[in-house]
């Protein structure tokens, strides 16, 4: 019992990564999508055999497998989940239809929502037919308006099974002040269908699931969990009853998108989304510590997307407000990831008259023109093998030749002609726009959420096609150092092994501290206050007891939401304990809120006279679980120093030969000046004129631009 | 210019190409109807620093300052506009252009910009009033360059160094704003000065410091002065996000690179602007539409388009206007005709192109004025957005003409929804704040049917292409209502071979203190959302009111008749109380708790033959409630079993084909029915806002407004 194993499965490749004693181990397979335990257990018997291990000892002789999935996304598009009934508030049956009149447009590219002329909706999850509303009404206060009829919910619970349904969405208006009424429907459907009996059917209430204000989002966020539950139970199952067979002894513990792990039983499925890139986020945070460097933009330049995080002062960015899955806005305390529609896949084109790269991507299949596989369209990867960046006969360590003739041929078709430039020209038109693409929405990323000074960070660049491009987007983040590891083409399997047990509770709450041009806090506001963060303390603390922690082993922590009175837009403040003993620490609260408002966005933005209100709280129960370590030692399996290539580094510089290097056997203290190219096995550095590459004793290479900016 | 254009005849003693109104202190129109400026010689240098490549990504450089931008004024804000989406956030060039924007609404890219050109003009040299970094200026006045007077904005020079390298620019749709009535829109103003406060360009901060005795004279001047303070310290704080972002590029290509690359996105819009002319047919493209009230009363007014359209130009001409009013707000003017048309044309016709103003270069625009399309200055002016929106609509069918044969015509739709209605509440909400302000559903029209599918249902803002309804369990904590549904309605859009979408249509009552209401609206009786190609116009939409009602005892009862649809409403009568369907122009009035409201901004235009629409795209419509059984049967012509709601195929083709029939039997040539049609004329109660019958402007012309073109000497007497 002495690996870890982390295992992210991605939508084109799986990634394994194992921490034993002989250090941490990577391998990389093909994903699944039919039985996505096959590519997992590829992956891991490739780390098996780097180990000098069969699969079947590894699995045996592992103490956690933590799993980052997909499994969601596939379901998803492809509209594979159960049939489900949608129960609401009489006169909200269209709210999910309607989508707040913008979800045409949620997920967007900006591009795609300035064309409304085309819009087209998501189809919906639950079709309007076996949506149906209830006579009932409750006011914001959880007031009864219009009381709830049993004999109502009978009937149309009975439509509902009449139309074929498999399982129960109730989201009525104000359950997350008073779930009464949720609860009577529960109670009725649970009486109609026993669940000592065949026929049994889920039923997910939106009190339970996201018990926060906003009917959309909440509406959103049940069904979601709803309609991924029995197909992510499955595959959990599956992998579960696998890792078993082989006489696996430990846990399985689901990396989140919330920044944590947890049990399949305290996990929900929509949390799984997005996992593996917050995995790593969340272990760029330990990183930073091991690099030295507090602030971090995390990269990921991948084949389709390009995902960026930021980890500030050591800690990932807080939790993002109104997250996005696939294209529904759902309520979730989503770790901050973006996703840009630019990869080594991304398609470029001359449209009236102008060179643009992307959202479109040629993926894996057909991919780049240069693959070979039927794409004709150029692509980043294709310009970077027309610009010498790539070495065609190892790429991915000689796993797939690339064709430079196709490569050249589709920029030469597609952008050089149309824009009356030479093949290198247009090439470089490409890498252009993509790298300026990429750098400039880091920088408005990083700008948007933090206000921080881009160069106060250190690009962290993980991905395949990151390293071929770091030196050129960082220029345009305004950033002056980047990192590349060892570890970066399985950043999110590495990142899963650096994630805590972390359950989060929720909370929507109104409660005014100050009132507009008061200067006394309000009366009864820490009364009002700790009961409802009891109320989450004691939901986290029953958790953890079926869960078997023992007490003391969690820890919690406490966020509370806070705005200016009336205003949409909060900000979380951490509370130094879980509940307020004198107004003086409500006040503290207060007063770092008006300080953190003033350094996101100004001075001269605070309105302390407008009155601070709670809006919501957020309870974290945490428990620290070994973090990996990178070892590594330089590989002897090919020379320090490869035959140089001809690269084309811009206009001003033109064709040169350019050295190259052979990143593995490159000792520590070793400094590469640019113009060159550093292999591995599975990326290639590109070190930019004005750059150099200095690899550290931890196997880390940095990159600095030597010049001013 | 070419031949076509040379056939058009403007009136002697109207004005076309400038604004019925002239200089006054704070105002130069001359300003609104120059067009951009020429690039300076800085900016011509900077232009040389450019290629392609590096134009694109600067553009997205500044793409994403303006979008983070918007991102923090609707953050900090808490006007129902701005958070919905009724703003903008602009990077001017160092001239007064707005070269980079983030909207919000499209009408507010192409506004607003006559100020900066005014402070650079008239106070920049004088010593009394200067131009310093760190300056703030506010401006709400419609007659300086903006809409109305409740769209307010600040805007702040960037300044490298000493040099002037451009402007940020940020406000939108705030509200309250002292007006005669709470909430802003004022159906019953007459004038201007019923219309509240009139800011033209006033520094109201130095050094990013606003100055406290200004902001208590805005805050002693409206009723919301929480709401107020709130959104302009957004604005401000906004600014400065901009300003800083738009610095720091200064810093890294220099400043004569940052004015030289703002100025050559212009260039390059309308660049690509000529080319997507150039691929339209040429030719003489007309549409009308006309209004059924003038905010305090009923009456019929017009609004024409015609645009001409030859090689890589256009010139839309406004003419045949109703003269102007003194009976109510809708008024329009010339800038705000142009800068509206930006809504369809960004989004439909220049589809793909960035917006901005470059995109309106090679476009010209004539509107006649005194008139309600070009006014004076006196006239009130707070619902001038409804004449305009005339000219959108019409621009939105004449440019679906054009694009038809032309390898753009992905763009070809029917208009978006704009029978316009805003109910305004007014009161105490919940948590006990003093508030006045709408709710979402305005956000929430139907889309117009395109060439291939039909519309969207609630799919956004008319004036904008992505806004928010929100959420009632949000709005109703920050208004004084409680919201009963959103949903869709039945038979409530255009219909046709592909049918428009319905809006979102909110049904609420008032809370048990009660609210006041004013409402602003048009199109009760006559739509302004036509349909294209035979299909059909989405309904008008008045106000519906039930007043005095059992409401309260229904609901504590549970009552299961309650359907909160204003199809069944207004059919079943299941509420008791007084039921109201009046015009939407309504002043501010108190209802008690009980009392409801229904409205929405009505349904999506159609496209094409109802009798060419999918039999089974039909039955779903039914299935799904956006239509009726009856409409499915005696307008599409299927037939169907009610209870499985199957078709008999073969049985709607042969209805379908009688109906054919029946069509023919009804029809008459053009001559003919023109010959009748001319004979026709509406009494003297309902022309009296008209101006002439039939041509408003030409007294005794009796041929329709197009004949202007057949007749090289037109007389006004």
């Amino acid at each position: 019992m002495q690996y870890r194993i982390g295992i992210d499965v991605g939508g084109t490749f799986t990634d394994v990564v194992v921490q034993g004693p002989e250090g941490l181990v990577r391998a990389k397979a093909d994903s699944t999508p039919y039985n996505l335990t096959v590519g997992v257990q590829r992956a891991a018997t490739l780390a098996a055999d780097a180990l000098g291990m069969t699969y079947d000892g590894l699995v045996r002789q592992a103490e956690t497998v933590v799993y980052s999935t997909t499994v969601g996304t596939n379901a998803l598009i492809e509209r594979k989940g159960p049939r489900l009934g949608l129960i609401t508030t009489t006169g909200f049956e269209d709210t999910l239809w309607l989508g707040r009149g913008r979800n045409w447009a949620d997920g967007l590219s900006p591009e795609q929502r300035r064309d409304r002329g085309r819009a087209r909706r998501p189809s919906p999850l639950i079709p309007r037919e076996l949506i149906v509303g209830l006579h009932e009404r409750l006011d914001p206060a959880g007031n009864i308006l219009m009381p709830l009829r049993e004999e109502e919910v009978v009937d149309k619970v009975r439509y509902l099974v009449d139309q074929g349904v498999r399982g129960f969405v109730v989201v009525l208006l104000y359950s997350y002040v008073n779930p009464v009424h949720e609860h009577m429907v529960a109670d009725v459907i649970r009486k109609e269908y026993p669940e000592t009996y065949l026929g049994h059917m889920p039923v997910y209430l939106s009190s339970q699931v996201a018990p926060q204000m906003g009917e959309y989002r909440r509406t959103v966020t049940t069904i979601l969990d709803a309609y991924l539950r029995e197909l992510t139970e499955n595959h959990l199952l599956d992998l579960s009853d696998h890792l078993r067979e082989l006489n696996y002894q430990g846990p399985v513990l689901l990396a989140k998108c919330t920044g944590g792990v947890s049990s399949p039983s305290r996990t929900r499925p929509i949390e799984l989304y997005g996992s593996g890139p917050v995995a790593s986020i969340v272990s760029a945070s330990e990183l930073s510590r091991w690099l030295g460097a507090p602030n971090l933009l995390v990269t990921d330049m991948g084949g389709t997307s390009f995902d960026v995080g930021i980890v500030v002062e050591g800690t990932p960015l807080q939790y993002d407000y109104d997250p996005l899955i696939e294209r529904w806005r759902v309520q979730l305390p989503v770790v901050p990831h973006w996703s840009i529609g630019a990869g080594g896949g991304s398609i470029a084109q001359v449209v009236d008259g102008r060179p643009k790269v992307g959202p479109q991507s040629a993926g894996a299949n057909p991919g780049p023109a240069c693959y070979r596989r039927g794409g004709t369209a150029p692509t980043v990867t294709d310009a970077d093998l027309v610009l010498g960046y790539l070495n065609p006969e190892f790429f991915l360590g000689g796993r797939l030749p690339l064709d430079p003739t196709s490569a050249e041929a589709a920029i030469a078709n597609h952008v050089a002609k149309p824009l009356g430039l030479t093949v290198e020209e247009a090439a470089w038109a490409v890498k252009s726009l993509v790298d300026g693409t990429m750098g400039q929405e880091i920088y408005r990323i990083t700008a948007l959420n933090s206000g921080y000074d881009p160069r106060e960070f250190t690009l962290l660049c993980l991905g395949g096609a990151g390293p071929v491009h770091v030196t050129g987007y960082s220029g345009y983040a305004d950033v002056r150092q980047a990192v590349v590891l060892p570890i970066g083409s399985v950043g999110g399997a590495f990142g899963t092994l650096a994630l805590d047990v972390l359950q989060t509770y929720e909370k929507t709450v109104h409660q005014v501290i100050f009132r507009p041009d008061f200067e006394r806090i309000e009366g009864d506001a820490m009364t009002n206050l700790n009961a409802q963060i009891e109320e989450l303390v004691q939901l986290a603390r029953r958790d953890l007891e079926e869960e078997r922690f023992v007490a003391g082993e969690m820890a919690m922590s406490l966020d509370i939401l806070l705005r200016f009175g009336q205003q949409r837009h909060f900000l979380p403040i951490t509370a130094g304990s879980l509940g307020f003993r004198e107004e003086g620490e409500l006040q503290k609260v207060a007063s770092e809120f008006v300080r953190l408002y003033a350094a996101t966005y100004g001075e001269e933005s605070t309105f302390v006279d407008a009155g601070i209100e709670v809006i919501g709280l957020r309870l974290h129960a945490r428990k620290v679980l070994p973090k990996p370590v990178i070892t590594v030692s330089p590989s002897r399996d090919r020379s320090r120093s490869l035959p140089p290539r001809r690269a084309y580094w811009g206009p001003g510089v033109g064709w040169i030969s350019t050295p190259v290097w052979y990143g593995p056997a490159l000792e520590a203290e070793t400094v590469v000046q640019g113009p060159a190219l550093v292999e591995y096995p599975d990326t290639v550095v590109v070190v930019s004129p004005g750059w150099q590459l200095s690899v550290t004793e931890n196997g880390a290479g940095w990159l600095q631009h030597l010049g001013r900016r | 210019m070419g031949r076509l254009r040379d056939r058009m005849v403007l009136l002697p003693g109207l004005v076309y190409d400038r604004h019925a109104y002239g200089k006054g202190p704070g105002r130069d129109p001359e300003l609104l109807v120059r067009g951009v400026e020429p690039p300076s010689d800085l900016e011509k240098k900077g232009m040389q620093l450019f290629d392609d490549v590096e134009e694109e990504i600067f553009h997205h450089k500044m793409t994403s300052v303006v979008e983070e931008a918007r991102e923090v004024y609707q953050a900090l804000s808490i006007s129902e506009g701005i958070i919905t989406g009724d703003m903008n956030a602009s990077i001017f060039t160092s001239e007064g252009d707005p070269a980079v924007v983030a909207t919000g609404i499209y009408f507010h890219t192409l506004l607003n910009y006559a100020q900066a050109k005014y402070i650079l003009k008239y106070y920049r040299p004088d010593p009394t009033v200067g131009l310093r970094d760190g300056d703030i200026f506010f401006f709400n006045d419609p007659t300086c360059g903006g809409v109305h007077t409740f769209d307010m904005f600040v805007t702040a020079p960037i300044f490298y160094e000493d040099l002037l390298v451009g402007w940020a620019e940020v406000g939108g749709h705030q509200g309250e704003c002292g007006s005669i009535s709470p909430g802003g829109f004022s159906p019953t103003a007459t004038t201007r000065w019923e219309e509240g406060l009139h800011v033209h360009a006033l520094r109201i901060g130095e050094h990013w410091q606003l100055r406290r005795d200004i902001f208590d004279f805005f805050l002693n001047s409206v009723r919301n002065p929480f709401v107020f303070a709130a959104d302009l310290k957004a604005r401000v704080a906004t600014c400065k996000r901009i300003r800083d972002r738009v610095m720091r590029e200064c810093q890294r290509r220099g400043p004569v690179a940052v004015m030289g690359g703002l100025r050559r996105i212009l260039d390059t819009s309308a660049k690509l602007a000529r080319k997507r002319l150039s691929l339209v047919p040429d030719g003489i493209y007309r549409a009308i539409l006309f209004n059924d009230g003038v905010g305090t009363d009923e009456g019929l007014v017009r609004v024409p388009t015609t645009v001409i359209k030859e090689e890589d130009h256009m010139t839309v001409l406004v003419q045949g206007v109703s003269p102007e009013n003194f009976k109510g707000p809708q008024h329009s003017t010339w800038h705000l005709v142009k800068a509206s048309t930006g809504v369809y044309l960004f989004t439909y016709f220049f589809r793909g192109l960035a917006p901005n103003i470059g995109l309106l270069e090679p476009v010209e625009f004539l509107v006649e004025g005194p008139s309600i399309a070009n006014c004076t200055e006196e006239v009130a002016h707070g619902e001038g957005t409804t004449i305009a929106a005339m000219v959108v609509q019409n621009l939105h069918v004449i440019g679906s003409k054009m694009l038809f044969s032309s390898p753009e015509n992905l763009g070809v739709c029917a208009p978006f929804s704009r029978n316009v209605f805003i109910n305004v509440y007014a009161g105490t909400n919940i948590y006990g704040y003093r508030t006045a302000n709408f709710t979402g559903p305005q956000n929430g029209g139907g889309q117009g049917a395109r060439f291939d599918m039909d519309g969207e249902h609630g799919c956004g803002f008319f004036w904008a292409s992505v806004t928010d309804i929100g959420e009632v369990e949000e709005s109703d904590t920050r208004l004084p209502l409680v919201t009963l549904a959103r949903t869709t309605d039945k038979d409530f859009h255009g219909f046709g071979k592909y049918r428009g979408g319905t809006p979102c249509m909110e049904v609420s009552m008032a809370p048990p203190a009660g609210c006041l209401v004013t409402t602003r609206g048009a199109s009760d009786r006559l739509s302004h959302n036509p349909g294209l190609f035979g299909g059909y116009a989405g309904p008008p939409n008045p106000r519906f009111i039930i007043q005095d009602t059992n409401l309260v005892e229904l609901m504590q009862n549970s009552d299961p008749r309650l359907v909160f649809r204003q199809y069944e409403l207004a059919k079943d009568h299941v509420i008791a109380g007084r039921y109201r369907f009046e015009s939407s122009s309504q002043p501010t009035e108190p209802f008690q708790h009980g009392d409801v409201f229904v409205y929405s901004v009505g349904g999506g235009g159609g496209y094409g033959d109802v009798l060419e629409r999918d039999p089974e795209a039909v039955m779903e419509d039914v299935r799904t409630n956006v239509l009726s059984i009856e409409m499915a049967r005696d307008l599409y012509g299927v037939v169907f079993d009610p209870a499985t709601l199957s078709v008999d195929t073969e049985a709607t083709v042969t209805r379908r084909q009688a109906m054919r029939v029946e069509r023919l039997q009804k029809g008459k040539p053009f001559a003919e029915f023109m010959e009748e049609w001319s004979q026709s004329q509406p009494s003297p109660e309902i022309l009296k806002y008209y101006g002439d019958w039939p041509e408003p402007r030409v007294k005794g012309y009796r041929k329709p407004f197009w004949g202007l073109y057949d007749d090289p000497t037109p007389r006004r007497e």
